[in-house]
């Protein structure tokens, strides 16, 4: 489904995973690699862009973030870079942030992608295996062997 | 994930957590492991099965793209054993390595150790103390020498070893490149004309296709690997010409020079010191003052004793330093004693002071550990 604006942007439809729909412009949704392959591909035509791997919520703040760095030009980089920090500090969580990234991966948008690892590398330096375990509530699945082997490979960083 | 069934949601909830982390692919994991410092990459490895199994997988690929923001280690070089220090949180750390090794160059993460085992041989070897990997080099029979890595992909590609140009012999130079696979390193020996005014050899660095030999003074000759060549590169004007300090260091692909002038003491740590900073044009005709904007944001590490000299710039840091690895004579003791002094560094009129100084115990150097 393709819709016109007043100002002839083309609009195009997203589809999330759960079934919520986003019209937006062509050249936000471009932001993403991979829906601008689509849109050259003359996928977007026939209807909306179906996105099986993100959920609206996420998408909505993908959709946000594409917004922002469709409309910025490199003389407001300062700004974008502040604008970007308060993105990822409301994504508040890494569960968020991990979704974000996923969704970044699939969509291919490499400026998002650099963001969100960097702040998740952020996250982790500094902190010990049993500290990042903790903080991301990963389960620790080395048997008692394996861990010893772990620890003998790395020994010098545990000191 | 479960989000096309609310009703699971809330028993699901810390399970989902878990399996976000746990199935997050390989390619993603990566990207956050490329952006970890050293000790942290090893730390992320250790967290589950699945973050050991990828930074197994990813490593060697994907690490030490780049050393932004990295610092080099202090590396001690102790009777027993070798421990490098990390600059940020002082934290210390072993590397397993033989004793009797020494280390003679570094980059992004590969070291090259030597150990004479005979009077007119040395062994040598690169190790990564994070991957563990080691590749044992040709042996080299002419030493004291100096030595440079040039690293790409996170691999080693190409090794430089010189020796400083003696009675009877003359400057040489070895350069040694895997031929198969990083099997089969190729030795190429070449002997450098006397009429180069080169007197001892400071540094040593590959940049590209050049391996470029200095001496204090600030003579550079240049060896270019591809057409086999050596060639002087211009020095620096007149007024300069008087300074023995020079150090020739690499920054981001670009041949620098930082000349210290420290108010003279042999017995205390200066407190104020002015630095000049130079970079070598493109066309390799002139040397020219760094801007204000290019010295922001740099750190440089810089090790006045021993003939071998470690040192580094790095860009992209919070502040501008530079610190320093230096000797001097303590009249309490009395004895030579070690010094790492920190100064900052105004960009705008080169001057540094003096915000730290401390004794350190053990012979060091700094290390790109990557």
């Amino acid at each position: 489904m393709s819709i016109t604006t007043e100002n002839n942007e083309k609009m195009i439809t997203l589809m999330s995973s759960d079934g919520e729909e986003f019209v937006v412009e062509e050249a936000v949704a471009a932001q993403s690699q991979t829906i601008k392959h689509l849109i050259e591909d003359g996928c977007s035509t026939e209807g909306s862009i179906p996105l099986p791997n993100v959920t609206g919520r996420v998408l909505s703040e993908v959709i946000q973030y594409c917004k922002k760095h469709s409309s910025s030009d490199d003389k407001e980089e300062k700004e974008l870079e502040a604008w970007d920090a308060e993105f990822v500090k409301a994504a508040d969580d890494h569960v968020a942030l991990t979704d974000l990234m996923m969704a970044a991966n699939f969509l291919d948008i490499k400026g998002l992608l650099d963001l969100v690892a960097q702040t998740l590398a952020n996250m982790i330096t500094g902190k010990s295996p049993e500290e990042v375990r903790r903080m991301w509530n990963i389960k620790n699945d080395f048997t008692p062997e394996e861990a010893e082997k772990v620890r003998k490979e790395n020994q010098w960083a545990f000191e | 994930m479960s989000t096309n069934h609310p009703v699971l949601i809330t028993c699901a909830k810390e399970e989902e957590k878990e399996e976000t982390w746990s199935n997050l692919e390989i390619g993603v994991l990566s990207m956050v492991m490329e952006r970890l410092p050293f000790v942290d990459n090893l730390q992320f490895a250790a967290v589950c099965k699945h973050w050991h199994y990828a930074s197994k997988t990813c490593l060697r690929k994907e690490y030490s793209q780049s050393t932004k923001h990295r610092l080099p280690w202090l590396m001690e070089i102790q009777p027993s054993k070798r421990q490098v220090i990390n600059m940020v949180n002082n934290k210390k750390y072993s590397i397993e390595c033989p004793p009797e090794f020494f280390p003679r160059a570094s980059k992004k993460g590969w070291l090259l150790l030597s150990l004479s085992c005979q009077i007119s041989s040395h062994l040598i070897f690169l190790l990564n103390p994070l991957t563990k990997n080691q590749i044992e080099l040709p042996k080299w029979s002419l030493p004291p020498f100096d030595a440079a890595i040039s690293v790409k992909d996170g691999i080693p590609n190409c090794v430089a070893i010189a020796r400083a140009p003696g009675i009877p012999s003359p400057l040489t130079l070895q350069i040694i490149c895997p031929t198969n696979q990083d099997k089969d390193w190729k030795r190429y020996e070449y002997n450098i004309s006397r009429d180069y005014p080169i007197a001892s050899l400071a540094h040593l660095l590959i940049i590209d296709q050049d391996v470029y030999m200095s001496d204090r003074c600030g003579h550079v000759l240049r060896f270019n690997m591809v057409s086999s060549t050596f060639s002087e590169v211009v020095g620096l004007k007149n007024d300069e010409v008087g300074d023995i300090n020079q150090y020739t260091l690499e920054m981001e692909g670009e041949l620098v020079k930082i000349i210290p002038r420290y108010t003279s003491t042999t017995t205390t740590t200066p407190r104020l010191a002015h630095f000049l900073f130079y970079k070598l044009n493109q066309d390799r005709t002139e040397w020219i003052k760094l801007e204000v904007h290019e010295l922001k944001g740099t750190s440089w590490f810089l090790q006045d004793y021993s003939q071998q000299m470690s040192s580094f710039v790095v860009k992209g840091t919070p502040k501008t330093e530079i610190f320093r690895l230096h000797m001097v004579f303590s009249l309490q003791d009395p004895k030579l004693v070690l010094r790492l002094d920190t100064y900052n560094l105004d960009i705008l009129n080169g001057c540094g002071e003096l915000i730290s100084t401390r004794e350190v115990d053990h012979p060091n150097c700094w290390v790109d550990l990557g």
